[in-house]
């Protein structure tokens, strides 16, 4: 997966960098990244199906939307994430994603980060010759 | 966007541990920087810090200086442990200046244990907390309540605790603002927050928060102590740190993005993103900030439910009620947060809007704000070290309130990235060794230990001392832990 975890930008925080050949390779990376922090997800059950439907003005705020609704999510059901799968119509620049999740146990899953907030800081969407690349920090 | 490479400033030392950047540092400085640090600190300073400060300096309505405590580290927008405050009418209101998690803030409750009563059982008590006191990834509380009902939460903070029986009437006076600040208008919070929020009261979270037991371990004033309930250097007390939790990020995250525009709107640009803000009289301004004391008064709430479940926990494992133990709340601060306060500018009083990032409220005996009982003491001051080095008790002086508008440091501030800690350090190991130093850990998730390990920390006697030694905060006592949960 197309991601790597950051040092040292976030002292007290996490942050992350993804990548893709295009928006939907780009919010795929930025997506599993953001749930890999939370859980590792391979001992999280795919129990509970989420799906998530964001539209915005421009790419950044479609990523940062998306992001914030799988932190919400997280809180709102008491749930951490098995896998998740984003599409992006580029044109009409609408994320759609589709979540397996499990209600969280601590003495069953191995939990990491519970993240607050995806914030501005170093937020980073750009596009430079054919790769998409996402600075995302999050507040832990 | 904050610059990583920067020129370490040409200080002004004012004394030992006060550091000033002048306005000539950065272009568009409306007040010069002010860092209270001893040199040893200074040295240790996350140099992103000096960037941050100076970006706070160039805000509208900045007074006196944008302040730094000796515990900062580099955060979003403020630096953590900063602290400036604005006027009303020309200045403005930043969540980057309070942080996500409003009213993060410490709590500190006494027994009359003594360290021999309670090691023996330790393993029993910390387990139990650990199931009665939620810790970790998104976790759920005991109470459950109507989004009705929440909002009541919202308004009256603590009270609506004891008003529902989960705590004593003599606890309020020992809170900040009696736990419940003014102007929370519930209206002012979205749906998304209240459903965030709505069953997360009591539970602790993760990250840097956790539940302590501890034992004092030295005195620095015994007949100031004894004021404050705390008697001998072997008494068990509990320490607490957690926040609003998923409500009040929510709260920060819907503003932030309203901000984002208002700053538009109100033609106000400002070096950083997350510095975005709005005039403090606005009607963005205003929303936030009754949406935060919304947030606010639920962080008291928050902390005072995790103090009854603490006490029914020791009333189980050491079959004495509350009462017989002296479980008496010593304070509960907030240390991410903006009030509107009195204080003196030029010689005259003004309403000001201090911002505390990181920082801790700590007003000298003469503030009519607090409760009879401290207005011979001082306001106490909780300061949550790291895990494995202890942490302090202050009381604020009227020092404080000429010189930092009555604001100190807050614990003892990072200086290892999560990521860094984690190559360094193997939870499961910390945990083992650290019982072996008498301390016996419960977690949720040993890669967040890792990250809390004492390495990845200042040494908070060295801020402590600093504050001590500008006549800000006085050392009162230190605490030893010797059982811990973290989430």
């Amino acid at each position: 997966m197309p991601y790597k975890f950051i040092e040292d930008i976030a002292i007290a925080d996490v942050a992350f960098e993804a990548t893709g050949k295009n928006l939907t390779e780009l919010f795929q990376s930025a997506a599993q990244a953001t749930i890999e922090s939370m859980a590792n997800t391979k001992t999280v059950k795919a129990v509970i199906v989420k799906k998530i439907k964001k539209k915005a003005k421009t790419v950044d705020k479609l990523l940062f939307e998306l992001l914030e609704e799988i932190v919400y999510l997280k809180d709102k059901d008491a749930i951490v994430f098995h896998d998740v799968k984003v599409k992006v119509d580029e044109k009409k620049l609408e994320a759609t994603a589709e979540l397996t999740a499990d209600k969280i146990q601590p003495e069953k899953q191995e939990l990491h980060q519970d993240v607050k907030a995806v914030t501005m800081h170093y937020y980073l969407v750009e596009k430079k010759k054919d790769t998409w690349k996402t600075v995302v920090v999050l507040d832990i | 966007m904050i610059n990583r490479n920067v020129a370490v400033p040409e200080f002004e030392k004012k004394s030992d541990v006060i550091w000033d950047i002048p306005m000539s540092y950065k272009k568009g400085m409306r007040v010069p920087a002010r860092i209270y640090a001893s040199e040893k600190l200074m040295k240790e300073m996350d140099l992103a810090v000096y960037d941050q400060l100076t970006n706070v300096a160039c805000l509208p309505g900045i007074v006196n200086h944008a302040l730094c405590m000796p515990d900062a580290h580099s955060g979003y927008g403020f630096p953590i442990g900063g602290v400036a405050a604005f006027n009303p009418d020309t200045g403005i209101i930043s969540p980057g200046g309070i942080g996500f998690d409003i009213n993060c803030g410490m709590r500190l409750i006494t027994t009359n244990l003594t360290l021999k009563e309670v090691q023996p059982k330790i393993r029993p008590l910390v387990d139990m907390l650990f199931k009665q006191v939620p810790a970790g990834v998104g976790c759920k509380g005991f109470v459950k309540i109507t989004p009705q009902e929440f909002k009541k939460v919202m308004q009256n903070g603590a009270k609506w605790c004891i008003e529902n029986g989960y705590g004593w009437q003599e606890d309020l006076e020992r809170i900040e603002d009696y736990g419940c600040i003014e102007h929370a208008e519930p209206s002012k919070v979205s749906e998304k927050a209240i459903s965030r929020g709505l069953n997360q009261i009591g539970t602790l979270g993760s990250g840097n928060h956790y539940l302590e037991i501890q034992h004092a371990s030295q005195i620095f004033d015994k007949k100031t102590a004894e004021k404050l309930g705390i008697f001998s250097e072997d008494q068990i007390c509990i320490m607490v740190h957690c926040g609003s939790r998923g409500f009040g990020h929510q709260v920060a995250t819907d503003h932030l993005k309203i901000f984002a525009d208002a700053m538009k709107k109100y033609e106000i640009t400002v070096p950083d993103p997350e510095l975005s803000c709005a005039p403090f009289n606005s009607k963005e301004g205003q929303d936030y900030y009754h949406a935060m004391a919304c947030a606010a008064n639920a962080a008291f709430a928050n902390r005072q439910v995790i103090m009854y479940r603490i006490r029914e926990t020791f009333k189980h494992i050491f079959e004495k009620t509350p009462e017989e133990m002296e479980m008496h709340l010593v304070y509960d601060v907030a240390h991410n947060i903006a009030k509107y306060e009195e204080h003196k500018v030029d010689g005259k009083m003004k309403k000001l809007v201090v911002h505390r990032k990181g920082a801790t409220r700590c007003f000298g005996p003469s503030r009519t704000e607090l409760a009879p009982r401290f207005r011979k003491t001082g306001q106490p001051v909780i300061i949550g070290g790291s895990m494995e080095t202890g942490s302090y008790l202050l009381l604020g002086t009227d020092k404080a309130l000429d010189e930092t508008f009555g604001s100190t440091a807050h614990g003892s501030g990072r200086t290892m990235s999560r990521t860094q800690a984690r190559k360094e350090v193997r939870g499961d190991l910390l945990q083992k060794e650290m019982e072996k130093r008498g301390i016996y850990v419960k977690t949720t998730s040993y890669s967040g230990l890792a990250e809390e390990a004492g390495a990845a920390y200042k040494s908070i006697s060295e801020v402590v001392d600093t504050m001590d030694k500008a006549g800000i905060s006085k050392k009162l006592v230190k605490f030893s832990p010797i059982g811990n949960i973290k989430g």
